[in-house]
């Protein structure tokens, strides 16, 4: 069986109700049973207090009326005598219980006697006989009167000892009948507050164990369990939170295994990428190298047809090291840590636009930035971005007699978005979304040089970042990248 | 312009040809001597193995050192240059194909003097290598501290 608080409520609230039906039940038994006492004491005691006087009185009266028919000579007289006679005994009836039945009979005995001598003798007194024989009658007479005397007080006689025992009787009775209430009740209580106090104690000892728990489980140590054995809501509440840790745990240490596979798993990413860039290029550079060698110590003996194969040939090998390096430079953007930092977007911006510059003096661009825009991110990264996206907009402008290409940032919301917009070539909407991808190109070579990796390399870093990339444009108007660097949770949009 | 040796560490036959095309491009006519992997640049240098019995007082005014090599690894190598006292000032100038961070920032923290990645365009590692003899075959002759390039 559980225990749940409510039963152990209901327990305390029976016990109680047990309790106070005890004491009740108790109190009307130890009541009657004094009761009992003291009616024994009225029906047995009290009347014999008066049953001897009025015993004597009837007697008396039995023996004058005797003398009074003697004095006045009336047979007739005597009569009077049997009715007394029988009043005698009606009270002698009338006493009941309280008279001790032999006693009675004995008395009964001894009236009839003395009333059948004492009319034998009141008879011959008044016929006037004298003599021995009446005076042995007379003294018969005597003697049993005096029976009917003792007789009359032995069975009405109180007995004093009996009185007062009964009367203690009655008066342990009470007190008993106190003790035990009092005892009941006191054993009530006791057992009212030890049960709550052991539930109290319990459930105090089950709350600072679910309190210790669960500041483990806040920092993440699901290694221990609560030990909340009780059966109750608090064990109930222990078990499920131990079920939840145990679920967390487990899945920490998927995590944590998921997470080394993905560590070994980028080793080997990092061994692959540093095999590629050594043993790739090495190769590259003597195609390279050994047709510009070719070309020196042998061009003049070639024709024209054959030098431009060679230089096809060195052009060749140089693109695929370009190639390569981009691949190289999109697998790190993926496994290098992030460093946020506040940059300074504008100042980065205007720094890759100089070296675009440097490199081909000749250009004429119109350069438009926005200063002091800032960023919450990793700054070797975010330089990349910049480097790809005003790169390519330096790039695809190169046929622009006014190349325009402005950076800024605008509010889209309440979401800070980075642009890029430059005039130049553009693109086709419908190919939007491809323009994100690894080696998807929207030009040709011959129209503009590039590897097909720059942007997908872009997208990777804002991804990074928790952010979003996207791109609009017209195809020979230009076109606008726009991009978000999220600087915490809350402000990422979906 | 001295007249110590130059030690090629060098195992592709077309890097080690191409890097003595662009040293003698740039006038650069220092005897080179080219070892093929790292035990026969650390023989050289030390005297042993193949080069037992050289004069190991003359060291190369300059080791070019690759790192992807086959037995002992380039890092290997320039850590026992730096632990010997005969070498431990020697100039020594990482040649590698790659430009990964990790390989340049672990050249200099065992004492590189210099760190040149060989580009795939032949033109510019002419111009890497005419870089490289001025600095450390013309500007400083003698044998040059121990310091990180500039």
């Amino acid at each position: 069986m559980r225990l749940t608080f409510r039963t152990t409520l209901i327990a305390i609230v029976g016990i109680a109700a047990f309790a106070f039906l005890l004491l009740t039940a108790t109190g009307v038994v130890l009541t009657k049973r004094a009761a009992l006492q003291l009616a024994t004491i009225q029906t047995r005691y009290i009347p014999k207090v008066e049953l001897e006087p009025q015993l004597n009185a009837q007697f008396d009266r039995i023996v004058r009326g005797f003398q009074d028919a003697v004095a006045i000579r009336d047979v007739e007289g005597l009569s009077t005598t049997n009715e007394l006679k029988q009043r005698f005994l009606g009270e002698l009836e009338a006493a009941g219980a309280a008279v001790d039945a032999a006693d009675a009979e004995a008395l009964r005995f001894a009236i009839e006697d003395y009333q059948t001598t004492a009319g034998d003798v009141s008879r011959r007194l008044i016929a006037g006989e004298t003599g021995e024989a009446l005076v042995d009658a007379l003294t018969t007479m005597q003697s049993k009167q005096a029976r009917v005397q003792s007789c009359i007080n032995k069975a009405a006689a109180l007995d004093r000892s009996e009185l007062t025992h009964a009367f203690a009787a009655a008066a342990y009775a009470q007190s008993m009948a106190r003790l035990y209430q009092g005892l009941i009740s006191i054993s009530c209580l006791a057992a009212v507050l030890t049960v709550s106090l052991l539930l109290s104690r319990s459930v105090l000892r089950s709350m600072a164990e679910l309190t210790q728990g669960f500041e483990r489980f806040g920092h993440g140590d699901f290694r221990q369990p609560i030990l909340v054995k009780t059966r109750d809501e608090l064990g109930e509440v222990a078990a499920r939170a131990n079920a939840m840790a145990a679920n967390l745990e487990r899945s920490d240490r998927e995590r944590e295994r998921a997470e080394t596979a993905l560590r070994l798993s980028n080793k080997e990413l990092e061994a692959f990428s540093y095999s590629v860039a050594h043993d790739l290029r090495a190769p590259l550079r003597g195609i390279n190298g050994l047709s510009k060698v070719l070309m020196e110590d042998y061009g003049d003996r070639l024709n024209d047809e054959a030098r431009d194969y060679l230089d096809r040939i060195a052009a060749g090998a140089q693109r695929m090291g370009t190639l390569i390096d981009a691949l190289l430079s999109l697998a790190r953007v993926t496994r290098t840590e992030l460093h946020r930092e506040t940059v300074d977007v504008s100042r980065l911006a205007e720094a890759v636009v100089h070296q675009l510059r440097q490199n081909q003096p000749d250009r004429v661009v119109e350069f438009v930035n926005e200063p002091g825009v800032e960023a919450h991110a990793d700054p070797a990264l975010l330089r990349a971005v910049l480097e790809n996206l005003l790169g390519n907009a330096w790039k695809f402008t190169g046929k622009r007699e006014r190349a325009q290409i402005a950076f800024g940032w605008e509010l889209m919301g309440s979401v800070q978005v980075y642009y890029v917009r430059d005039n130049g070539a553009g693109f086709d909407m419908a190919y939007a979304e491809k323009l994100f991808a690894p080696f998807q190109r929207l030009h040709t070579t011959v129209e503009f040089v590039g590897t097909g990796v720059g942007l997908a390399t872009v997208q990777r870093i804002v991804d990074r970042h928790g952010g979003r990339i996207w791109a609009d444009g017209v195809v020979g108007e230009g076109a606008t990248f726009r991009f978000t660097l999220p600087s915490s949770a809350e402000d990422r949009i979906s | 312009m001295t007249n110590k040796p130059i030690l090629l560490v060098e195992d592709n036959r077309d890097d080690e040809l191409l890097t003595l095309r662009a040293l003698k491009k740039n006038n650069i006519l220092n005897e080179v001597v080219v070892a093929r992997d790292g035990v026969e640049a650390l023989d050289y240098l030390f005297g042993t193995g193949a080069y037992a019995g050289r004069d190991t007082s003359i060291l190369p005014q300059v080791v070019l050192l690759d790192l992807n090599l086959p037995r002992i690894g380039g890092l290997d190598v320039l850590r026992r240059i730096r632990a010997d006292e005969r070498t431990k000032l020697l100039a020594v100038v990482v040649l590698t194909s790659s430009k990964e961070e990790e390989d340049i920032i672990r050249s200099y923290s065992l004492g590189a003097n210099s760190f040149v990645r060989k580009p795939v365009e032949f033109d510019e590692f002419i111009e890497a290598v005419r870089t490289l003899g001025l600095f450390w075959l013309l500007l400083h002759e003698s044998a040059p501290p121990v310091r990180k390039a500039p």
